[in-house]
């Protein structure tokens, strides 16, 4: 898939943070997620889907087990509501607390073609980069996620050590993406937004991967079972690439089909966006949308 | 139980999961410490709630039904919305 978010910049991202404290945190999270979450690789991050009990996407996000502890992160739009389902749902004799660290920890995403050389001058000497690798140093820690488009490393840490980081990073020459060139980039990336992937079906989105059909029931597990075994994705998310802007909504392509634009970034006669097209046109290669030519690519995660 | 009424309770709790969003659970434990129950005895057997589930549970009518499925317990809940195919989970 195409890049053109290979320049060395970072974005200082609004997430929700929750850290999970307890014996039976594993339990609690693993029972409304999609995903397995229980035995995890060792300091590996697991990106995870809330959904309802209608299949459809409530929420994602990503978990780390750091030291017998669990961080959730998770979007901006619906930390409330996704915490107020995790402590719902804690039954009376189970361990486990829930801290709001919104205030307390931020994180820093990275766009770079050489990542090793920043993290090294950041401190994680002599290590190699993995995919959703948790990398620790003091109060830092560091992974590389994978998109269809590319790579972002993310660096989460205590929010008062955030200056010393960015100072570190424009030592290194990096800058600071505004919030219209993050768009661009985690399009260009095929980052996931909820405002692209809420209320769909994960096989829609391309995150057939993020549901576990061997883990028992989870809210919507009816649904993705179903779909599973006699299911046809008849729409699905894809990237699209093209010369000129367009507004995110609901239009008609040229043969009739419908298509809706969630989201799309435009930068030096370049654009790219994420849409629901029936999956007949994304097999095309290409549609005319609103008298102009884009390209058009499934997206598909690990 | 066994003779262990008078040690023992039956604890319905609710929890999350299930294709609904929560499922219930029972159990017989000993006599709970925790002040945050509230209890009722059914023909000499007590039965506790916690107050987290007392909104949830509330009015809930609980049956034992022998199916060609097998047997179980059937909960009834005039607070939920829905329950999936299995009846074990409800929103």
């Amino acid at each position: 898939m195409s890049n053109n978010a290979s320049g060395e910049e970072y974005y200082v991202r609004a997430q929700s943070v929750t850290l999970l404290q307890g014996n039976d945190s594993t339990n609690v999270i693993d029972r409304v997620v999609s995903t397995r979450i229980v035995d995890p690789p060792d300091s590996h991050g697991i990106d995870v889907l809330f959904c309802d009990y209608n299949g459809r996407i409530t929420d994602h996000g990503s978990i780390y087990k750091i030291q017998e502890k669990i961080l959730l992160l998770s979007s901006e739009e619906m930390g409330d509501k996704t915490r107020k389902t995790l402590i719902d749902g804690k039954s009376w004799d189970e361990q486990c607390d829930l801290i709001i660290a919104d205030e307390a920890i931020g994180r820093v995403s990275l766009v770079s073609a050489d990542f090793q050389s920043i993290i090294t001058r950041m401190g994680f000497e002599g290590t190699h980069l993995e995919i959703n690798k948790v990398m620790e140093i003091g109060d830092m820690i560091a992974v590389k996620s994978e998109f269809p488009g590319g790579s972002v490393l993310d660096i989460l840490l205590p929010r008062n050590q955030m200056s010393d980081l960015i100072s570190i990073l424009e030592d290194a020459e990096y800058s600071e993406m505004s919030d219209d060139r993050w768009n661009f980039v985690r399009l260009a990336v095929c980052i996931p937004s909820l405002i692209d992937i809420g209320g769909n079906l994960p096989n829609e989105c391309g995150m057939k991967n993020r549901i576990s059909n061997d883990k028992g029931c989870y809210p919507g597990q009816e649904v993705h079972a179903r779909l599973d075994s006699r299911g046809r994705t008849v729409k699905r998310l894809c990237l699209i690439t093209g010369e000129s802007a367009i507004s995110p909504g609901k239009y008609r392509l040229s043969n009739g089909s419908p298509a809706h634009i969630t989201s799309c970034e435009s930068s030096e006669n370049i654009s790219y966006g994420i849409a629901k097209l029936r999956v007949d046109d994304i097999n095309a290669g290409s549609i005319n949308l609103d008298g102009a030519n884009w390209k058009v690519e499934a997206l598909t995660y690990l | 139980m066994n003779g262990d009424e008078d040690t023992h309770v039956l604890v319905i709790s609710a929890q999350s999961g299930g294709c609904s969003g929560y499922l219930y659970d029972m159990k017989i434990i000993k006599r709970p410490e925790d002040e945050g129950f509230q209890q009722i005895s059914i023909g000499g057997i007590n039965v506790f709630v916690h107050n987290k589930d007392s909104s949830m549970l509330n009015g809930i009518q609980i049956d034992f039904k022998e199916t060609l499925m097998g047997g179980g317990f059937q909960i009834e809940n005039p607070n939920a919305d829905r329950a999936c195919g299995c009846g074990q989970s409800f929103g």
